[in-house]
């Protein structure tokens, strides 16, 4: 079996200047920390096998991208993007990017559809993350999260830390469409890794990469009025940018989240109460046994006014407070 | 005479004895309650004394170290001021980070109450005057199994900080005499500077004419002198 991953992204070996043409974006190499994000006027669709230039396309996901980007930043979603240099182009962090891409949907639509044989538009109980394999020659194939854990596509920190971003954008962005009538179907994520090993969304957020839907209709205001020829892909385009660039200041309702925290004790530090339980289990009967342990859980709610910051202040707290390095090593995963 | 302050968290319950046996040693003591941080400041040595400070919520010692009477405690130590922890007070110490290592749960599985006898070793601490002597004082506890990794517990034997040991009545240190699990029988520690000092052993317990012993006496002399 072989250990190193399959797929690998083109952006990750770059040396300084050099530069990488993807579908939609040209991405240069300006130093260790940073690069340069073109966005491209050409739109592809079904895995590159559709594709067509549209004038001024590069235009709008460079600016919806950056009001995106740009608002999450605000609350407390660390991404890439630093800095806008002229229409088509902005400075981002250079990252490691992670060969999964994370896909959250509210309502039935696209491959799900497919996939499960449901009917367009169902408005989903619960939004649902899913994870494909950022690969065009594999199609861009579903995998399970443990499986790409397995793999080396991803750390499980990395994706509990996605997955609560995932979620969080998910919800900041529905707030955002809705002030301009607009409802966010499902959406593509892509996230990587400094060098400081801080995971940041990267790629973009634009029509190119989530649907976008009429409030109570499902007239399309992104890349399927190209994928399904419903219209003047641009004009949808520019609908969305105009829009967007008229909210001012809109401060949503910031959702709640859970740090769930399982603390145990290090191996080989005598466990006093697992002892104890571990003879009461024998009394009752479990003689096969030979071990038992006994750990804490934690579990926290936050308010996500400042993602960031809340979870740079709990790190610190989880190692000079909740935990005795000494003895005591702790998982943590989180709930939306 | 300077004042000593002992320090009393929420769940401090040995503070009225740790005061008579300072001031049966002509010392003058008074309680800092833990919403009286800047009382601290204006004594010279501190005696944490046992208890269940904050009810043990998390690990004994551990919600301490967020209080601001923990900040000074700090500062105390930095400054050099003498200081006794006992007990809870010397897991307080350990989650504060002044003194190295943690204290575990007993490896009985049991809380322990009963007399036991310490061999004090030559330290770089107050307590070296009475390097050689065995002292035979009482223990109380449900988590006091010292726990340190092996480089740091080198590290610690370099620096003379390893204070006491359980020990049998002869002075011996042998597994046996280790009531609780600790590593090297260990039953108190000093920081590198040695005006800090662990103690799980109770001296303030081993003082009066009606206690079986009053060993305790020696340790707090010691402890007094430091203040000099």
């Amino acid at each position: 079996m072989q250990n190193t991953p399959s797929v690998q992204v083109p952006t990750n070996n770059l040396a300084q200047n050099e530069e990488y043409e993807g579908k939609a974006k040209i991405i240069r190499v300006l130093d260790e920390q940073t690069v340069l994000v073109k966005f491209k006027d050409d739109l592809t669709a079904f895995d590159g096998v559709k594709k067509a230039t549209k004038k001024g396309k590069g235009h709008l996901n460079a600016q919806i991208t950056k009001i995106l980007f740009s608002y999450l930043q605000d609350k407390g979603i660390p991404t890439h993007f630093l800095e806008q240099l002229d229409d088509t182009t902005f400075r981002a962090r250079k990252l490691r990017m992670i060969p999964v891409e994370f896909v959250i949907r509210n309502y039935s639509a696209g491959s799900f559809v497919r996939r499960y044989g449901l009917s367009k538009g169902m408005k989903l109980k619960k939004p649902i993350l899913e994870l494909f394999v950022k690969s065009d020659a594999l199609h861009d194939p579903l995998i399970d999260p443990n499986v790409a854990i397995e793999l080396g596509f991803l750390t499980r920190d990395e994706y509990e830390k996605g997955k609560l971003y995932s979620y969080l954008i998910n919800d900041f962005l529905s707030q955002l469409f809705d002030q301009i009538g607009l409802t966010l179907v499902d959406f593509k994520l892509e996230f990587g890794i400094d060098q400081e090993g801080t995971l940041y969304l990267g790629d973009e957020l634009s029509p190119d990469s989530m649907r976008l839907w009429k409030k109570g209709t499902q007239k399309s205001f992104d890349k399927d009025v190209f994928r399904e020829d419903k219209g003047e892909v641009i004009e949808a385009y520019e609908y969305v940018y105009r829009r967007l660039s008229e909210i001012n200041d809109f401060q949503p309702s910031p959702p709640e989240f859970m740090i769930n925290l399982s603390i145990r004790l290090k191996p080989g530090i005598v466990d006093a109460e697992g002892a104890v339980v571990k003879r009461a289990l024998t009394r009752l009967g479990l003689t096969q046994l030979s071990e038992a342990r006994v750990g804490k859980l934690i579990d926290l709610k936050l308010s996500a006014t400042n993602v960031l910051k809340s979870l740079e202040t709990f790190a610190v707290g989880r190692t000079e407070f909740l935990i005795n390095p000494l003895i005591e090593k702790s998982e943590i995963s989180f709930d939306v | 005479m300077s004042t000593i302050g002992v320090i009393r968290f929420p769940g401090t319950n040995n503070e009225l004895e740790t005061k008579r046996s300072l001031e049966r040693l002509g010392a003058q003591a008074k309680i800092i309650p833990h919403f009286k941080p800047e009382l601290v400041r204006e004594v010279a040595a501190l005696y944490l004394p046992g208890g269940f400070s904050y009810g043990d919520y998390l690990r004994p010692g551990a919600v301490a170290k967020t209080t601001e009477i923990g900040i000074e405690i700090v500062r105390a130590a930095d400054e050099g001021k003498p200081i006794l922890g006992v007990c809870n007070g010397f897991q307080v110490l350990t989650e504060l980070g002044l003194l190295p290592g943690a204290l575990v749960k007993n490896t009985s599985t049991r809380f322990i109450a009963k007399w036991i006898s310490i061999w004090i070793e030559r330290s770089n601490s107050y307590l070296e005057d009475l390097a050689g002597t065995t002292l035979s004082l009482p223990i109380a506890h449900y988590s006091g199994s010292y726990y340190q990794t092996k480089d740091a517990l080198e590290q610690m034997k370099q620096k003379q900080q390893i204070v006491a040991r359980y020990s049998l009545t002869s002075g011996d240190v042998t597994p046996h005499a280790n009531p609780n699990g600790s590593l090297e029988n260990i039953a108190g520690i000093a920081n590198k500077v040695g005006n800090v000092i662990g103690l799980m052993p109770h001296p303030e317990r081993a003082i009066e004419p009606f206690h079986r012993t009053q060993h305790g006496k020696q340790i707090i002399a010691s402890f007094l002198e430091a203040i000099k």
